[in-house]
């Protein structure tokens, strides 16, 4: 009776590892496809714009405020109305995946601006008056925050939310 | 917040404070302010001529015993880029940290600082201005930067007269030292969209090199022209649909030349940055003095079309087809005169070649070519000449770079006869580079001529006194080093690069640490002097004091 139950024990913890990495595979996924999506779209704004295309754009600190611009701006373009109505970008809507507050409820508009825009703004304070490698830096902080126990990014911790898959009933974090 | 915490904090905030302060601490003051009585140095050239010729109390018989006096830390950015008027008490200098100082010849204390806070990229002018009404003398120095602004200082004070934004472009800079006339101020604009192009997003290029005439009392622009009379239009669309300019380039990168009796100003010109390749890039081109027309133009290199995108491998959207080998004219053209008195324009370009010109039409009268040339030189930046022994001497660098060549590399210094074009002699530089990183042997930097002697620093750190004669090496220092700087910052010496030495009286002054293109970076103003003659003015004034 132990073994089975020492067994089945296992094997629930190697099912809850498997989830999880597949989870992290389906939020690595839908960051792909939003990015594969983003690009193209923002070239196209940016040429239709020529928001970055001037030599004035390259005069500190234009730099630094019309290329996050160009890529916020697209980004909710693409995103907003899904974002704020259904807790998706199109990425994840295609990897089945949704964002939404810690405690299983969505995610307020107001949270969800924090998940996206606080930790832009923070690595932006350093990136314009001590060194640009600072952005990069605390995004890949941010990312590695996934690999933790509650498969959280920095920006969730921040927002109080969490990425489930609802089909399958497997969030991101609660176990 | 526990009071001893409160305590502890404030003690240590005081603390970094102090060291902060004492970080960036100009040094010791002096009282006096400059005299501008004995001009012994104005300009990039000496002259308006550029002939890089100083009449000196160093000579063959006692350059063996300079020795160095005092070393000023020029900030702390990496490449020094300036060059000073030397008066009889007195030194002007920049940084590209921004600051302008006002320094005493004899030790290296601080007269006075302009904080520019713009990089200070050209050499500093010496001006003259007599008001008619009043009879009052100004001092002015004058100096460019890496912002696109020109600025007037008083040279006794130190405070601004005024400063003039030349930019018809936002990466307009000026690097080549303003040139004082006659209450005028020749100013090259140049620029640094050649490396903005490596952004492949930047719809590539629209800068047009030019030169401008300013009041030099006011500030105010009497002309500027634009060495390619086209503007850029768009041509095309890259491999990321941004929008494509040309005609661009033909940037003004040196000091301009005057020749007032003929009513010309001369300057040498840059490549193209984007196709189509125009006529008067990689040129000397020639000015009226009074309203800017250009009078003729003589190009060296044709279709040179090439910016730094070019190098860049998959950011190269913005490289033009066919790019060219990157051949400026670096250095300024001197105004000299021929054995039997004949005016001569003589020029260097980064080919590595050496041209005679005739000033009024700017034919061709002689070519040499030197070593292998590239995108750092052959002729960097700049020549000298010693009219009474009728040569021109020319440092070549040589630094590989560039397309393929199926010439050699021959970094050193050579002498060319003035009249014929003919070497008379060549000084290879093998460069003292064991045990030093990024060391390279070439003669980058512009060198200077006195009546018997030739200076010469090298990418390898040395500074060198060559016979003008024969070009044997007399004296040598090695600045590749940590120095004890005056003012109490670090000062590092490394590679002597761009403007090179400058000798006043019995001084020579010469700053080291050109970091730019991978070479070895520094920030130090080092000041020599002939030790038997400093102990013989110092003997002379206790003499004095005695009586």
């Amino acid at each position: 009776m132990s073994d089975t139950l020492a067994s089945g024990g296992e094997s629930s913890s190697a099912n809850a590892e498997s989830a999880a990495a597949g989870l992290r595979l389906r939020r690595l996924a839908a960051t792909v496809v939003d990015l594969l999506i983003l690009a193209p779209t923002a070239l196209f704004i940016m040429l239709a714009t020529g928001i970055v295309e001037s030599a004035e754009a390259w005069v500190m600190p234009q730099p630094l405020i019309r290329v996050p611009l160009l890529i916020v701006g697209t980004y909710l373009l693409l995103n907003g109305y899904l974002l704020f109505t259904a807790g998706q970008t199109l990425g994840k809507r295609l990897t089945g995946l949704k964002i939404q507050g810690y405690d299983g409820g969505s995610l307020p508009v107001g949270r969800m601006l924090i998940r996206l825009y606080a930790l832009p703004l923070i690595a932006l304070l350093p990136a314009l008056w001590l060194d640009p490698a600072f952005f990069p830096g605390l995004y890949a902080l941010n990312v590695l925050f996934v690999f933790g126990a509650a498969e959280r990014c920095g920006h969730d911790y921040l927002a109080g939310s969490r990425v489930v898959r609802p089909s399958d009933g497997i969030s991101g974090s609660g176990r | 917040m526990r009071t001893s915490d409160l305590v502890a904090f404030i003690l240590a905030s005081a603390l970094f404070v102090d060291c902060a302060m004492a970080a960036t601490s100009p040094g010791a003051q002096c009282e006096d302010p400059p005299d501008f009585s004995q001009l012994l140095n104005s300009g990039w050239g000496g002259t308006q001529e550029n002939k890089r010729f100083a009449t000196s109390a160093v000579d063959q018989s006692n350059v063996h015993l300079l020795e160095l006096q005092w070393a000023f830390a020029l900030d702390k950015n990496q490449s020094p880029h300036s060059y000073p008027v030397v008066t009889g008490d007195s030194l002007i200098v920049g940084t590209t940290d921004g600051n302008l100082y006002a320094l005493e010849r004899a030790t290296g204390c601080v007269r006075w600082v302009f904080e520019a806070g713009e990089a200070i990229r050209s050499g500093v002018s010496y001006g003259r201005i007599e008001d008619p009404g009043s009879g009052t003398v100004q001092h002015l120095v004058f100096f460019g930067t890496g912002a696109g602004n020109v600025y007037a200082i008083d040279g006794e004070t130190g405070v601004q007269i005024w400063k003039s934004d030349v930019k018809d472009h936002p990466y307009a800079v000026v690097t080549g030292t303003p040139t004082f006339h006659q209450g005028r101020l020749f100013v090259p604009v140049s620029s640094l969209e050649v490396a903005l192009a490596m952004n492949p997003f930047y719809g590539c290029c629209k800068f047009r090199g030019s030169l401008m005439s300013l009041d030099a009392l006011t500030g105010k622009t009497s002309w500027r022209t634009h060495v390619i009379d086209q503007e850029p239009q768009v041509t095309g669309r890259h491999y990321i649909f941004v929008e494509e300019w040309g005609p661009s380039g033909a940037p003004v990168w040196s000091s301009p030349t005057v020749a007032a009796d003929l009513g010309l100003v001369f300057v040498g010109t840059g490549e193209n940055y984007t196709q189509p390749a125009t006529k008067r890039s990689d040129a000397i081109v020639a000015f009226d003095i009074d309203t800017g027309a250009i009078r003729w133009s003589q190009q060296y290199t044709a279709e040179d079309a090439f910016n730094m995108s070019c190098l860049t491998g998959i950011f190269s959207a913005n490289c033009p087809e066919n790019w060219g080998p990157d051949l400026d004219f670096g250095a300024p053209p001197i105004v000299s005169h021929t054995a039997d008195g004949r005016m001569i324009l003589l020029a260097g370009q980064k080919s590595g070649g050496v041209y005679g010109l005739d000033p009024m039409t700017g034919e061709r009268i002689w070519e040499s070519m030197f070593g292998r040339g590239g995108m750092l030189g052959g002729v960097h930046w700049g020549m000298a000449v010693n009219e009474p022994l009728g040569l021109l001497f020319a440092p070549i660098s040589d630094v590989s770079s560039g397309p393929p060549s199926d010439r050699e590399q021959d970094p050193g210094l050579n002498a060319v006869d003035i009249s014929t074009g003919e070497t008379r002699w060549s000084a290879p530089n093998v460069g003292e580079c064991e045990g030093r990183e990024n060391c390279r042997p070439g003669l980058s930097a512009a060198i200077l001529a006195t009546d018997d002697l030739v200076f010469a620093g090298a990418l390898d750190g040395y500074l060198r006194a060559y016979r003008a004669q024969t070009g044997e090496v007399l004296w040598q220092y090695d600045t590749w080093r940590e120095f004890s700087a005056v003012n109490g910052l670090p000062a590092q010496g490394g590679a002597i690069d761009v403007h090179g030495p400058v000798l006043a009286d019995d001084w020579l002054f010469v700053q080291s640490g050109y970091g730019s293109f991978g070479q070895k970076g520094g920030n130090v103003l080092l000041a020599f002097r002939v030790a038997q003659l400093s102990e013989e003015a110092t003997l002379t004034a206790t003499e004095t004091d005695d009586e």
